[in-house]
């Protein structure tokens, strides 16, 4: 089994009018093969972010502190030569909106194939069997080959970028929020695309808004908030026996099958923009089992079970409801 | 003044200001440009010599303190020409801009709002315009109107109306299926008075934007008209009609072409600069953060 | 596409007849007459009669204007009245001379302006890009006639390395005569193994083509910048990006196309720019074309020369546009596929 995805203690800073401040502060994650590690939050939490770290790909006005490793290669301050090698061939990403993520100028075929012979030392008919059999395993003909991005669907289109992804058989596949521009049922099969891409080997993180979809096909699940790991686990324990109260709050605002009727509710209040963040617990203000210790420095992580992370000084035991503000 | 309209206006400053300091460049351009609509302003009151005189005695000088920028084929002071000359060519690029406008936005206007065969009518007539390379109709229409700077500046305005006509067009096209265009037509309104208040208003700026760009091109026009005789006549001051009186000599006496052609190069450059960081500071696009 | 080619050539047709018309009107419209200064001074009234029944100008104009379109559709364009001879003809000599330092000047505007623009793209906001959107800039602020002067000045006048004016010296041409096969000197000559004039050719079209292709430069230059950074932030190359794509791939390959099509609109305009242009080029350094034509004809009332040249340099122009647009049509897979 490989070594996956390991990031640890990430910090992405950014300058701005009153210093610097962290849009990720010190995450720790880790994917391993064969497995789809789900990474919730909502929008500012720093999730995408995060993903473009993995590739070396943030903006130039970012500065990045801590570790990430693809397979034992470290991709923070690594040279260019170094990051355009790894890209696509050891760890590969795709993206959120389909529509516009491919070059409408070149036709499906030619990007793949372009890809590729970016990594292996191939002639053009030899890539194009390759791209034709990474589009099988997605789900698609080698007629795609020859199509331009516009004339697909968005469904198919996402497909083609999966396809793209696994041409090189990377170890490591980051999903941007891959279904949320897809239709429903559209969206069924691209995860089960994903779940069947993992049970082959390759170890997915799925960046995602939406907890249905990571219930429906993630092993372990971390939660963002506001640049930071609140808690990890495994999915059954985090999902059951849900830890920190921003994680509840997020459980009972989203609906999901299986849960039976409930009301959802809202948690009041806004992430804080990381340029503001009050100090200590960055929850702090919308949380109602705040105390003044919450106020006081980095939270530190606790391990509540076997698989099971949380960083809040009050995790919610099984035995206590939570109650929000 | 009140406390808070003064308040408010040095907010409006203090915003100015910090937009100067990032934006260096353009602010200089404006200061040179500014210098230059001033120049042309005060030019009768600055007590130069007058630019028309001429003295035989005193031709082809060099630059001196006497002269600054030195006398040309005819002995007249070519540094009151090029002050006199910015006051002609400033003039006139407004007056092109204005008269092309003029005559474009209400023939845009009608033909946007009313469709039909009156839309197509205009439009044909615009693209027999627009099928002559720039400067084309200008000189068959100077030729036509006969010499004279007047008569350039309307040749050069009737050749570009096609453009502001159709600018307002397409705004209008646009506007004119908005929401609120049919309320206001449902409700009764009569025609002129939606067109007038409601449509021609928001279908303004495109047209506020070319004319903005067509004030430096202008002025590089009616200089190029005047270059090859068809512009300005003398004695008018105006700086193509100096740089072309300059053919003959120029080569032997440099300044007699360098001041003019300089004082034009320079006056488009500011304009155009100043247009362009204008318009790059409005746009959304650039503003964004990260 | 083919029946939108057609539909666009039958209204470039009908533009044209409009332009027959329009300009017709117009020097019919232009002061003085034509006939006076044909016959010289003080001619008789029985002279200018005749010469006027001759000339069929005391015709009714819309008469006039019906046998010029009839003339028009035949391919005629009559006979110049300065000179004597068919308007066709010397449209067809001085077109070649304006042709040929155009074509020289675009390929040079698009030859420099491309690879500068997407330099100032790669290099945004560095001193690279700076020093090319100031050439920009300036380019499009110089008038014409003073670059062509600056010009002369300089390498005419203090180096001395090149001619003043004229696009070939006279015994150049008697010593080693030049067989006209394309109407370009260059293709010409080299096609003889004339060297002496090929290299008397050459040197003097640098200022005239210097002169022209600078405000062309400028503007390509400064829409290859913006196109590219437009693509550049596209989501389509950030995938490219996250894939392993190189710098040189970005640039050459996977944005340049994105930004080479719609430039082609760009490079059209700047032809036609051009043609307008290459009036005043052509006046400084005396070069016998198509711009010079344009002005001794207006100057002179020479009716059939000022509607001949009209016409078919509007043909031309609209011809361009309409061949730009074809390309592009063909080029932009989003609309061809």
């Amino acid at each position: 089994m490989s070594q996956g995805l390991v990031i640890s203690d990430l910090t992405l800073e950014f300058a701005h009018g009153r210093g610097r401040a962290a849009a990720v502060d010190r995450c720790s994650l880790m994917v391993r093969s064969k497995e789809i590690l789900g990474l919730v939050g909502e929008s500012g939490s720093g999730k995408s972010l995060t993903a473009l770290a993995c590739l070396g790909l943030t903006p130039s006005n970012c500065r990045a502190s801590g570790s990430v490793r693809v397979n034992g290669d470290e991709i923070v301050g690594a040279f260019e030569a170094t990051l355009t090698n790894l890209r696509g061939r050891r760890i590969a990403m795709i993206f959120q909106n389909p529509m516009t993520a491919l070059n409408p100028y070149f036709t499906i075929g030619n990007q793949m194939v372009g890809v590729i012979r970016q990594h292996f030392p191939i002639d053009r008919s030899e890539a194009k069997q390759e791209a034709a059999a990474a589009l099988k395993q997605a789900g698609l003909t080698d007629v795609v080959l020859n199509r331009y991005p516009h004339q697909m669907s968005g469904g198919q289109l996402q497909r083609a970028m999966i396809a793209m992804a696994i041409a090189c058989k990377p170890e490591v596949l980051i999903a941007d929020e891959p279904t949320t521009a897809l239709d429903v049922t559209v969206q069924a099969r691209i995860l089960s695309l994903l779940r069947s891409l993992a049970d082959q080997g390759m170890g997915i993180l799925l960046i995602t808004h939406d907890l249905g979809v990571v219930a429906q096909v993630a092993d372990r699940v971390a939660v963002m908030y506001s640049g930071r790991i609140i808690e990890s686990g495994d999915l059954n324990q985090v999902f059951s026996a849900t830890a920190h109260p921003y994680s509840l709050g997020l459980m009972e605002a989203s609906p999901m099958m299986g849960m039976g009727r409930r009301k959802l509710r809202a948690i009041p209040g806004v992430v804080p923009d990381f340029r503001s963040r009050p100090a200590g617990c960055a929850f702090r203000d919308r949380c109602a089992q705040a105390q003044d210790v919450c106020a006081l420095g980095v939270v530190p992580q606790t391990e509540i079970a076997a698989e099971h992370q949380v960083r809040c000084h009050f995790p919610i035991r099984e035995s206590q409801g939570a109650e929000l503000k | 003044m009140s406390s808070s309209t003064s308040s408010r206006l040095f907010s409006w400053l203090a915003r100015y200001i910090a937009w100067s300091r990032r934006n260096i460049f353009v602010t200089i351009c404006a200061t040179g440009f500014g210098l230059i609509v001033l120049m042309a302003l005060l030019a009768p009151f600055l007590g130069l010599a007058d630019p028309k005189q001429i003295d035989f005695a005193a031709k082809l000088l060099r630059p001196s303190s006497t002269h600054w920028f030195g006398t040309d084929g005819l002995g007249r002071d070519i540094f009151s020409g090029v002050v006199h000359g910015a006051r002609v060519s400033l003039l006139v690029a407004f007056g092109v801009v204005f008269i092309a406008a003029a005559i474009g936005i209400p023939i845009g206007l009608v033909s946007g709002y009313a469709g039909g065969w009156v839309d197509t009518f205009f439009m044909r007539i615009s693209d027999v315009f627009l099928a002559f390379p720039p400067l084309l109709l200008p000189i068959t229409l100077s030729a036509l109107l006969g010499p004279g700077l007047f008569n350039a500046t309307c040749a050069v305005a009737i050749s570009w109306f096609p453009w502001y006509a159709r600018l307002i067009r397409s705004s209008v096209l646009t506007v004119k299926s908005e929401l609120y265009i049919q309320s206001a037509r449902a409700i009764g309104t009569n025609p002129f008075s939606i067109a007038m208040h409601h449509v021609l208003p928001n279908s303004l700026s495109p047209v506020v934007v070319q004319a903005s760009l067509d004030f430096g091109f202008a002025i590089l026009t009616t200089a190029s008209l005047s270059f090859i005789g068809m512009g300005a006549v003398p004695p008018t001051v105006e700086w193509g009609l100096m740089v072309a009186s300059s053919r003959s000599v120029f080569l032997e006496y440099w300044w007699t072409a360098m001041f003019p052609g300089l004082a034009i190069f320079l006056t488009v450059f500011f304009a155009n600069v100043v247009v362009d960081g204008v318009r790059d500071s409005l746009d959304p696009k650039l503003r964004g953060a990260p | 596409m083919l029946s939108y080619f057609l539909r666009r050539l039958a209204m470039m047709f009908l533009i044209i007849l409009g332009v027959a018309i329009f300009t017709f009107v117009l020097s019919r419209a232009l002061p003085g007459s034509p006939v006076e200064m044909m016959l010289g001074s003080k001619p008789t009234a029985d002279q200018i009669r005749q010469a006027r029944e001759e000339l069929g100008l005391d015709r009714p104009v819309a008469e006039q204007l019906g046998r010029y379109v009839f003339q028009l559709a035949k391919g005629q364009l009559g006979t110049s009245m300065r000179t004597g001879r068919p308007v066709v003809e010397e449209i067809r000599v001085r077109l070649s001379a304006t042709a040929e330092l155009v074509t020289l000047a675009l390929l040079l505007a698009v030859g420099l302006g491309l690879p500068l623009g997407i330099l100032s793209a790669a290099q945004r906001n560095r001193w690279a890009d700076h020093l090319t959107r100031m050439l920009a800039v300036s380019g499009v602020a110089v008038p014409v006639f003073f670059l062509g002067i600056l010009l002369q000045m300089t390498f005419y006048g203090v180096l001395g390395w090149l001619p003043l004016q004229g696009r070939i010296d006279s015994i150049v041409i008697l010593d080693h005569p030049v067989q006209a096969v394309t109407g370009f000197l260059l293709i010409d000559t080299l096609l003889s193994g004339n060297t002496s004039a090929f290299r008397n050719a050459f040197l003097h079209l640098a200022l005239p083509t210097l002169t022209l292709m600078l405000a062309s430069l400028a503007t390509i230059l400064r829409s290859t910048r913006n196109m590219m950074i437009d693509v550049l932030a596209t989501d389509y190359i950030r995938t490219a990006r996250a894939y392993g794509a190189t710098q040189r791939t970005t640039y050459f390959v996977l944005a340049l196309k994105p930004t080479l099509v719609p430039l082609l609109t760009i490079i059209g305009l700047a032809y036609g720019f051009m043609l307008g242009g290459s009036v005043i080029t052509e006046v400084l350094f005396d070069w016998p074309g198509i711009g010079a034509y344009i002005v001794e004809s207006v100057v002179t009332n020479d009716y059939p020369a000022v509607l001949g040249v009209t016409l078919i340099i509007s043909t031309l122009y609209l011809s361009i546009n309409l061949v730009v647009d074809m390309l592009y049509f063909a080029l932009d897979p989003r609309i061809s596929a």
